[in-house]
């Protein structure tokens, strides 16, 4: 058995300890129980380590002779407010009940050493004596008296099956969308507690119970787990998307470390080698190698990517433009082809510096919105198909975009290291453009009337600005729209200092994200 | 020996099985009950009725299934005074689940000497993360808020725990009982 599938139903068996096991997971866990001697073995294996925990704390606690706050041993957590005791009413029959047992209790819960046995037995023999004395005046009571009397039939019929047939595994995530993928499986297919899945081709999605979205490319291994919102990645890449509230916490499992959304996107790869490599795109994530006592959860930020091999060796590193989930993320983000002298950039910067991004090979093509209600008007510089390059004569169409429309947006940039740079790009998109944004006179993506959490440019002056220029080999600048409305080219020349932007807008897809056709 | 005599021996004997026993029945019924004073109380319930029905008790059985029947009647009267909704982990869970407990050996001793080692290797947090789940009774997101984590890597980070301590009890008594399986 692997390591995963055990430590899932260990967590299943430990939330149920801790009761925070929901119905609808218990039935799986119990059905998982029954499959075996083995599996019962276990919870009693847990159960047992679980209430000698508590004894062991509570009698260190007893034997200390205070009552130490549970922080306290945590220099950091000294000015949190301690938390407040439990709360547990006193049955009617408490006090009685202590006073009738609690001596007993005493001698008979404590363990004691040999020497003291007959000590010990003495005196709870004496005690016991005492309390037979009692019970005889009052009647016999045997256990199976007991029995009687509390175990009379349950009118609600306690049983491991449900009205409709037997237990079923607890529904955890659907299949939301799929692109040429090869599994045996459709779009709406429920997805259990417990199951396998290997992704042979193609690439697939899938919402867990709150939200969260696991994109998954081929060829990958996945398992879902006695969870809502999380699943296991045996192998393969994987692209975490929480954006709501509720999916917050998504957990992601491999066999070296447990990636836990802190509300952002992020990736996840297990290679065949059993190394994991995560890197974070927007927001931020906990990251924890499990089995390790003493080790602290690392906090990941945009930008950030750590790898931690199979021996448990953890190097932080950055990230770079050309990460591994650069086709993931790109399909994910809108877009279903590039070409090869194009970047993604899906860590969504808020300023565009006029040192940032640069490359004298590449132009950048940089996710900024997937989902922008447009508030008010905006004006593009062309809408329609054609071939565009004679922007010092303002012949540009033009056209408006309304308010109330939702779009999704990219910002293109072009800018040299040395001296110049000359890029031909090709760009499909997986819904129509709506519009492209630049300014004619110098090639720049101004956005006077976007919000403000858009990518800001950073202002120059006007002197390097690139206006339409041409390169060494006399190409000049020059944009396409494609009669299917969903592919750009174009070409950009810049130099250094100078940089030339694009803001493209296109129709933002209804949610969820179908994958895009390749 | 009077009769008189033998009821006192056999409740001297009893105070003994019953030390032997008793880890047992508190992880057993720690099983379904979340509370640890109210699994305690179950427990001296259980301690009680055991004394109660000594007479039922043949000294030549095992003591161990015969008390963990005495428990798992407890569990059931005390979930059902409280109401709990059981329909999975529900009569016939507890008997199995009483029915694999009896059927423990002295592995369960050697556990819990172990267990008490490998508590000793605890980090100030994990152990934090413990005394704030087990002696307050808290809830991860209560946890989560003490050690300033998230409610999800709180409850990962005490499920992470306390399965390590588990594969450190595992290791330690394979470690005693060479050529013993699991």
């Amino acid at each position: 058995m692997s390591k995963h599938p055990t430590h899932d139903r260990d967590e299943a068996i430990l939330d149920l300890l801790d009761g925070n096991l929901p119905d609808e997971e218990q039935a799986g866990l119990r059905a998982w129980l029954d499959a075996s001697p083995e599996h019962w073995q276990r919870l009693v294996e847990l159960s047992f380590i679980h209430s000698q925990i508590a004894d062991q704390l509570h009698n260190e606690r007893s034997s200390a002779g205070v009552r130490l706050g549970a922080v306290q041993s945590v220099p950091e957590l000294d000015l949190l407010p301690p938390l407040p005791p439990p709360t547990r009413p006193e049955s009617p029959d408490a006090l009685t009940r202590q006073h009738y047992v609690s001596a007993l209790t005493y001698v008979l819960k404590h363990t004691f050493t040999p020497k003291r046995v007959a000590m010990l037995a003495t005196a709870a023999a004496l005690l016991l004596g005492a309390v037979l004395a009692i019970v005889l005046l009052s009647g016999p009571e045997t256990p199976e008296q007991v029995a009687n009397q509390n175990d009379q039939p349950n009118v609600s019929g306690d049983t491991n099956t449900t009205p409709d047939g037997p237990i079923t595994p607890p529904v955890v995530a659907t299949l939301t969308a799929e692109h040429d993928a090869v599994w045996g499986r459709r779009p709406g297919e429920d997805l259990f507690a417990g199951q396998r899945l290997e992704l042979i081709k193609g690439s697939a999605e899938i919402t867990t119970l709150r939200g969260s979205i696991a994109i998954i490319q081929s060829p990958a291994k996945i398992e879902m787990t006695y969870s809502k919102n999380a699943v296991s990645l045996h192998q393969g890449k994987l692209v975490g998307i929480c954006e709501t509230a509720e999916s917050k916490g998504f957990l992601v499992r491999t066999p070296q470390m447990d990636v836990s959304d802190l509300g952002t996107r992020f990736g996840v790869m297990v290679g065949l080698d059993g190394n994991v490599f995560a890197e974070v795109f927007e927001g931020s994530v906990e990251i924890a190698v499990p089995s390790r006592i003493g080790t602290q959860p690392r906090v990941l930020e945009r930008g950030d990517s750590i790898a931690v091999s199979s021996a448990g060796e953890q190097t932080l590193q950055p990230v770079t433009d050309e990460g591994v989930f650069n086709d993931l993320v790109a399909r994910n983000a809108g877009i279903e082809e590039w070409s090869e002298q194009l970047s993604i950039v899906t860590s969504r910067p808020k300023l565009l510096g006029s040192t940032d991004y640069m490359s004298d090979t590449h132009a950048f093509v940089i996710t900024e919105f997937d989902r922008l209600v447009l508030s008010s008007d905006i004006e593009v510089s062309f809408k329609e198909p054609g071939r565009y390059d004679k922007f010092r004569t303002r012949d540009l169409p033009g056209g408006v975009l309304p308010a109330g429309m939702v779009v999704r947006s990219y910002v293109i940039r072009a800018s040299a290291i040395s001296e110049e740079v000359s890029v031909q790009g090709r760009l499909r998109f997986d819904g129509p453009i709506l519009g492209v944004m630049t300014e004619p006179a110098d090639w720049n993506a101004f956005a006077s009337k976007l919000p403000d959490q858009t990518i800001k440019i950073a202002d120059m002056p006007s002197a390097l600005l690139e206006g339409t220029n041409k390169a060494a080999d006399g190409v000049g600048d020059w944009l396409l729209l494609h009669p299917d409305r969903k592919t750009i080219e174009f070409n950009l020349n810049a130099k250094n200092p100078g940089d030339d932007h694009i803001r493209v807008f296109i129709a933002a897809p209804q949610q969820p994200v179908e994958l895009p056709t390749r | 020996m009077s009769s008189h005599d033998a009821q006192i021996d056999k409740l001297k004997r009893l105070t003994v099985l019953w030390a032997d026993a008793q880890p047992k029945v508190t992880g057993f019924v720690g099983a379904f009950i979340h509370h640890y004073s109210d699994a305690q109380d179950v427990v001296q319930e259980v301690a009680k009725a055991a004394v109660e029905a000594i007479d039922t008790y043949d000294l030549d059985k095992p003591f161990g299934p015969w008390v963990l029947g005495v428990a798992r009647f407890k569990v059931i009267d005390y979930l059902r005074r409280h109401g709990r909704d059981r329909h999975v982990f529900d009569n016939d869970a507890i008997n199995r689940l009483a029915g694999a407990y009896a059927r423990q050996d002295d592995r369960l001793d050697d556990m819990k000497a172990a267990l008490a080692d490998c508590m000793q290797s605890l980090g100030k947090r994990e152990r934090a993360a413990l005394d704030l789940r087990y002696i307050d009774d808290a809830k991860p997101a209560e946890v989560a808020d003490a050690l300033r984590i998230n409610a999800g890597t709180a409850r990962v980070m005490l499920h992470r725990i306390r399965q390590a301590l588990a594969d450190c009890v595992k290791r330690k008594v394979a470690e005693q009982n060479p050529g013993v399986g699991p």
